[in-house]
């Protein structure tokens, strides 16, 4: 039936197309005739997002000027995510925040927490941290926030990436484990092992996501990135896709849900479909970054490219995206060093070795919106 | 906005309807099914095959940016000589040769020189001027392997506006035009022209310069009157329907006398673009101005209109790029007008640089899945 009526439609536009418009008003009166067949599916052009579309999103933070508010409404983006407030968040500071952004038209649809080192090394302290957590995510609930997002790592191998050149003398975030895997723990840190680091987040976990799950909250954990397996002396529990989906058990809700990243899942040798297939079909991708990357030896040496350039099937899996359903933020992450934002500063910067800033997360909003526009059309 | 595009295929729906038209579009439209549900099986080829090109002169602060993209093809005029003619082989080889040395090959040449007033208008010296476009197609395709022009039959008033920096999203600035700001301005010095006068010049045109361009292998692509209205301060437009652009076609029937897809000015017409695409095909589509518009004035064709951002406008992109696909275009198309953005001047309303970045990574996501539709890898 559906596809009659595309097929009618089409043959119908070919033929408008045939004979040109001019003048078709005059038949406004058969017009009527084919209300009939109004609820049968067509794509409108232009094709936006809804309630039961990804959300493009990017990042700002919570302080953003109105003008790079504008700035980011120009590429056509209505969600970012950002840092929250030191913890415990307040409903009336976490308001303040969003409302800020709603009068400019945008909504906040993600706050990273932090404030937990005592949780992640299972120090003393920890219920106190906790307990902050736990009243964040009652104040998010209360807000409106949809989604909580956090980090569970000791380290991160931040030395492990480089620059490198790409096409037109572009920056690419290139990483290596070889110089950076041997580094010593980091003597206010220590080392930890990956049991201890289950044993914490497990902790964790069960306290903060029955909390979550009450204020209709999704917690998002971030993968790591780079996903090494140690990192100065210390394990990372969220570095393969086995670890993932140990970690979506622990708590079986659909606020223990994860940052489901294609680029990082073919850093690890992935398939990144079927990832997506695996936390996509259980509702525990609560976040998701959009990116692509060429790998040379899964974990160990791989270069963050551009979109269009890497291994990741990148329309592949918006098709899968929009075919699981998912509804959450989609953040076009980690823009290229483009020439332009060395010229122009002023933009919104980078912070990673041949990263960029505003023009490059332009060209990769762009390619996204693209993508689901497309992937919502067939 | 949307209204009006339901509006519109509702019209045209119904239209097929009441002419019953099953039997000349059910083999046009079978074949898109097929590769839409099960994706392509050509071999994968980046950007669809198609050749990203941006407008810029050699001096063009765009051109860092271009090689950043990959947008490896230049619509560039001639670097002009004081002491030559612009169709003199080294004004074009220099210009060939400045390209290649940035790494950016030279594909089109759009609003040709010596190709003005005199030819559209049908002027005492227009022989002349033919005759130089003569000489300036052969030596461009010769000298500089350029083998696309690209020209319009707008004589005296080009492109035309009547607001520059109408706000979009987040302040971005959009060009716009409003047929009645025009009403009531003075005729020009050449008074009303007629639209059969330039049929007239057009034909004569055509007939002297399509066979020289077959010989060679030039691509004349005729872009349609922007904007596609009746006249302008006494002068008609005629490539404003798409009646006349078969018209026009039928004229010297060559696939080097072809046409500009500026998808903004057909879709203002009221034309569905991917089925326009489909029609028309390859071999009359040299060229393509891949944009978006808003038609505001809620009639088709559009007496009033902004030009958007890509992804906001009234023209189903996903299908015209479908469609570019399924015909086997392989041939050049640019971005076309974009608003102004963040921190940029508008001092050349359309052609800023940010918004052109966008306008790339926009086409360059539609055209790879169309490309990867069904593919695994």
């Amino acid at each position: 039936m559906k596809d009659n009526r595309r097929d009618f439609i089409r043959k119908s536009a070919s033929l408008a197309a045939a004979i040109s418009v001019t003048g078709l008003s005059s038949c406004s009166e058969s017009g009527k005739k084919s209300d009939g067949n109004e609820t049968a599916k067509i794509v409108e052009w232009p094709v936006i997002e809804g309630p039961a579309t990804p959300k493009i999103c990017v990042g700002l933070g919570s302080n953003a000027t109105v003008a790079a508010m504008k700035q980011i409404k120009q590429i056509g983006v209505d969600y970012v995510l950002m840092g929250g407030p030191p913890i415990p968040w307040k409903v009336e500071d976490l308001k303040a925040i969003m409302d800020r952004f709603k009068a400019e038209g945008l909504t906040v649809i993600n706050m990273m927490i932090g404030g937990h080192p005592n949780t992640i090394f299972g120090r003393e302290g920890r219920d106190a941290e906790i307990a902050k957590i736990q009243e964040s995510l009652v104040a998010a609930g209360a807000a409106g926030l949809a989604v909580v997002e956090y980090n569970f790592y000791a380290d991160r191998l931040m030395e492990g990436y480089y620059e490198k050149k790409g096409r037109g003398d572009s920056g690419i975030t290139a990483f290596d484990y070889a110089p950076a895997k041997d580094l010593p723990p980091k003597p206010e840190i220590g080392a930890f092992t990956a049991d201890q680091l289950w044993e914490n987040i497990t902790y964790f976990l069960k306290a903060v996501i029955p909390v979550a799950e009450k204020a209709g909250v999704r917690m998002a954990l971030h993968p790591n990135d780079p996903p090494v397996p140690i990192s100065h002396g210390s394990a990372q529990i969220m570095a393969t896709f086995k670890d993932w989906k140990r970690l979506i058990e622990i708590v079986d809700s659909p606020s223990n849900g994860m940052t489901y990243d294609c680029g990082v899942s073919r850093e690890m040798g992935e398939d990144p479909l079927e990832v997506l297939r695996y936390l996509g079909s259980r509702d525990r991708i609560n976040h998701m970054h959009f990116r692509n990357v060429t790998v040379q030896e899964p974990y160990v040496k791989y270069e963050e490219v551009f979109f269009d350039v890497g291994q990741v099937n990148m329309f592949a899996v918006m098709q899968e995206l929009i075919k699981v359903g998912y509804k959450l933020g989609i953040y076009p992450e980690h823009p290229r060093g483009l020439d332009y934002d060395k010229e122009h500063p002023g933009g919104i910067g980078g912070g990673y070795p041949g990263g960029g800033g505003y023009t490059g997360q332009a060209f990769n909003v762009a390619y996204t919106r693209a993508m689901m526009q497309a992937a919502q059309s067939i | 906005m949307k209204d009006n595009r339901r509006d519109f295929l509702k019209k045209s729906a119904s239209l097929a309807a009441v002419m019953s038209v099953g039997g000349i579009s059910s083999a046009m439209s079978e074949p898109v099914e097929k590769s839409k549900k099960t994706g392509s099986k050509r071999p994968y080829v980046k950007d669809a095959g198609i050749k990203f090109a941006f407008s810029m002169g050699i001096t063009s602060p765009k051109i860092p940016y271009a090689r950043q993209m990959g947008v490896l093809h230049a619509v560039s005029g001639v670097i002009r000589n004081p002491d030559l003619k612009p169709w003199d082989p080294k004004v074009i080889t220099a210009t060939k040769e400045a390209w290649e040395k940035e790494g950016i090959k030279w594909t089109v040449v759009e609003g040709p020189p010596t190709l003005g007033s005199p030819t559209k208008l049908g002027l005492a010296n227009k022989d002349e001027e033919i005759s130089n476009f003569i000489t300036f197609m052969k030596n461009l395709k010769q000298y500089g392997d350029v083998d696309v022009i690209c020209y319009n039959w707008m004589p005296v008033i080009s492109w035309a506006r009547t607001q520059m920096d109408r706000p979009g999203r987040g302040g971005a600035l959009m060009t716009a035009f409003d047929y009645e700001d025009m009403k009531g301005k003075p005729l020009t010095e050449f008074g009303e022209v007629s639209k059969e006068s330039l049929w007239k010049n057009l034909e004569y045109f055509l007939k002297a310069v399509v066979p020289e361009a077959e010989k060679i292998g030039m691509n004349l692509s005729l872009h349609p009157d922007d904007p596609q209205v009746d006249s302008i301060q006494g002068i008609s437009r005629i490539m404003n329907t798409v009646e006349n652009f078969d018209r026009m076609l039928a004229l010297y029937p060559s696939k080097f006398s072809g046409l500009t897809m500026c998808q903004g000015n057909f879709s203002l017409m009221g034309a569905d673009i991917p089925a326009l695409v489909r029609r028309w095909g390859k071999d009359k589509i040299n060229f393509v101005h891949f944009r978006s518009v808003q038609d505001l004035s809620g009639v088709l064709p559009s007496t009033k209109f902004t030009e958007c951002f890509h992804d906001e406008g009234q023209i189903d992109m996903y299908e015209a790029m479908q469609a570019y696909y399924d015909i086997g275009f392989n041939g050049p198309l640019r971005p076309d007008h974009v608003p102004t953005m963040f921190g940029e001047t508008n001092e050349r309303p359309g052609y800023m640089t940010l918004g052109n970045l966008y306008a790339t990574g926009y086409i360059r996501g539609l055209a790879e899945s169309v490309a990867k539709n069904g593919r695994k890898g």
